[in-house]
């Protein structure tokens, strides 16, 4: 199975409505792939049933294991979560909060292994979070917050990173950043499968999109070919008019930061 | 199984590069710990001083001579039972606390919030209504009082704890848990009154059923002290097991969920070990006041969140804390002795207002 994670007939029912309906859909290693749509398409619902917290219906694969038969441990050393925005509001270290991420290999086991400490610091590494460590989670600003989920996610060793828009309250230089790291980690091999708001963003920073309405997908396939001007006029209801504005893209401040250009 | 762990290995080697810069950039992290070290060895030795002076305070102080070498065997014995009942309620509240406060990621939730101390209070009424009512006196066929004390108050910190299981898995939220635990304490709370107030038609059993509502260690023996220890043992043990998940509980629900954590089972487990850790407090000491919530509270400044590092020295912490009320208690001008959870409430409210105001400044200078 090429597809790092795939998903059948996944129905996600919550609150008595049908908010993601008979979906299918694989997302591969090695990829960005944006889950693309308007408020209600049901872009985070997926990303929930994915990570084990709402219940679906269908069957979801990850790494050729359904996840149905995976306890909550084993499904998390697959598949790493990250919100929106935290939960969190108790003054832990940064360090600390990444180490959580070890709490799927902690089971039975009393004390942290190198081997944990090995992960948590590639995974501090990878985010480039290092000189974080040691300070409180609630010290850091917003875009250092979502590096250390992200390194949370990663330290579980797993694969497949799950975003729900990971950038919804960052301002640009930061959401570029994060952009910047999930191309990294999909060029490491990891698959990534991110919820988007901004279509531009889209577009600069996923290889591949899904894009959702009302629950069911519309299209799916390379983010270039999908999002054409009808595409997202049909889907968000406005007019796409060209006005030749803006002449310029912003990228990250530094030139190789993930980034390859269009 | 291993189908899974395989494609993982090639990308760990493609990692092992940045793991060595990793690793080298890590190697300050000792350095940063260090301070943590040092307050938390500080924090240790000072309790355990602390827990020293008061052994050595308690064992020679009282009203009676230990120079009486015909009573000092017994005088010795009473005071190291009632100073072991001090320290095990103290540990008992202290790490309940830390629970709740865990279960509730709030840290001013206290152990009561779940009914179990309620429940415990209840059941401890009951138990000793019950053997006076049977038996019509204190002692029967060898069994003691002081032995179904603390039976009755496990009875009834687990019937407290059956309802609140029973409700939580209809609904699991936070919300339905505060509310259920504040009903049952109400519930429990009016049953043993009902009791006390049944009680007072013979006025011995009235006395103790009071002395004991009131929150008290005078009157503890060698057996009660060994009866409940198990309790406290067992459950601050629990408590450190169970440190993990609450750390990552800390994140909420879906983030925990997320991260492998069985939040459903957490709740359980945590909501029993409480229920175990309260039983064996109330059937030592009765109804005693703020230690939950003020000993969790004093150190989490000095120690941080982490669940496993509060845990142990929340237990010494309010063994420390319970010890030193109880001195006090004894030095009070009294006829009697002052009941132990009246002074651990005078003592405790105004040292966890200041903990409060000061937790407030140093937030509002960053």
């Amino acid at each position: 199975m090429d597809d790092a994670i795939t998903v059948s007939e996944l129905r996600v029912i919550r609150n008595g409505r049908v908010v993601v309906d008979r979906v299918s859909f694989g997302a591969r290693s090695g990829m960005v792939t944006g889950l693309l749509g308007p408020n209600g398409a049901g872009k985070s619902s997926i990303i929930k049933a994915l990570a084990g917290i709402v219940p679906y219906e269908g069957d979801v694969w990850m790494d050729g294991q359904l996840a149905r038969k995976l306890d909550g441990p084993s499904r998390a050393r697959r598949i790493g979560y990250v919100p929106q925005q935290t939960e969190l509001r108790s003054g832990l270290s940064v360090e600390a909060v990444v180490t959580l991420g070890r709490y799927a290999h902690y089971v039975g086991q009393i004390r942290s292994t190198d081997g944990d400490r090995a992960s948590v610091a590639r995974a501090m590494a990878l985010t480039e979070i290092e000189p974080l460590s040691g300070r409180s989670f609630l010290t850091l600003s917003q875009g250092e917050r979502q590096r250390v989920l992200i390194a949370r996610a990663l330290a579980s060793d797993a694969r497949i990173l799950l975003l729900d828009e990971p950038t919804a309250a960052l301002d640009i230089s930061h959401a570029l950043k994060i952009y910047a790291l999930m191309r990294r980690l999909a060029q490491r091999g990891y698959c990534i499968l991110a919820v988007l708001h901004a279509l531009e963003n889209a577009m600069d920073w996923t290889d591949e999109a899904i894009l959702l309405d009302r629950g069911r997908i519309v299209a799916r396939g390379s983010t270039r070919e999908i999002l054409s001007a009808e595409m997202i006029a049909t889907v968000y209801d406005v007019c796409v008019v060209p006005n030749g504005a803006p002449a310029f893209r912003l990228a990250p401040a530094r030139p190789n930061d993930g980034w390859e250009g269009p | 199984m291993s189908s899974v762990e395989a494609p993982a290995a090639p990308v760990a080697r493609a990692a092992s590069g940045d793991r060595a810069a990793a690793l080298a950039t890590v190697e300050p992290a000792p350095l940063a710990a260090d301070p943590l070290r040092r307050r938390l060895a500080g924090v240790y030795a000072t309790l355990v001083v602390a827990l020293g002076l008061e052994t050595v305070a308690s064992l020679a102080s009282g009203k009676a001579s230990l120079a009486d070498v015909g009573l000092r065997a017994t005088l010795l014995e009473l005071r190291a039972s009632r100073l072991g009942a001090g320290l095990l309620v103290g540990a008992a509240l202290a790490v309940a606390g830390v629970l709740v406060q865990g279960l509730f990621r709030n840290p001013l939730a206290d152990p009561a919030v779940l009914g179990t101390s309620a429940g415990a209070t209840f059941g401890g009424s009951a138990a000793l209504l019950a053997v006076e009512l049977l038996f019509g006196r204190r002692e029967f066929a060898g069994v003691h009082a002081s032995f179904v004390l603390p039976l009755g108050c496990l009875a009834g910190a687990l019937v407290s704890l059956a309802i609140v299981l029973a409700l939580l898995r209809r609904s699991g939220d936070l919300l339905s848990l505060i509310l259920t635990g504040f009903l049952l304490s109400s519930f429990f709370i009016s049953l043993g009154s009902l009791l006390t107030s049944l009680a007072q038609e013979r006025w011995e059993l009235g006395r103790a059923l009071v002395a004991f509502s009131l929150g008290g260690i005078t009157g503890t023996g060698p057996l009660h002290v060994a009866l409940a220890a198990p309790l406290v043992f067992v459950g601050t043990a629990a408590a450190w097991f169970w440190g993990k998940p609450l750390d990552a509980l800390l994140c909420g629900d879906e983030e925990a969920i997320a991260l492998g954590v069985d939040v459903a089972q957490v709740r359980r487990y945590c909501a029993l070990w409480v229920a175990v850790l309260t039983a064996g407090a109330v059937a030592l000491g009765g109804n005693i006041a703020f230690v939950g919530l003020l000993v969790p509270h004093a150190l989490r400044p000095l120690l941080g969140v982490p669940h496993r590092r509060l845990v142990p020295v929340a237990a010494l912490g309010g063994s420390v804390f319970v010890a030193a009320c109880d001195l006090l208690a004894r030095s009070l001008p009294a006829r009697g002795d002052v009941p132990l959870g009246i002074v651990t409430g005078l003592v405790g409210a105004p040292v966890f207002l200041l903990l409060l105001t000061r937790n407030q400044r140093q937030q509002s200078h960053g």
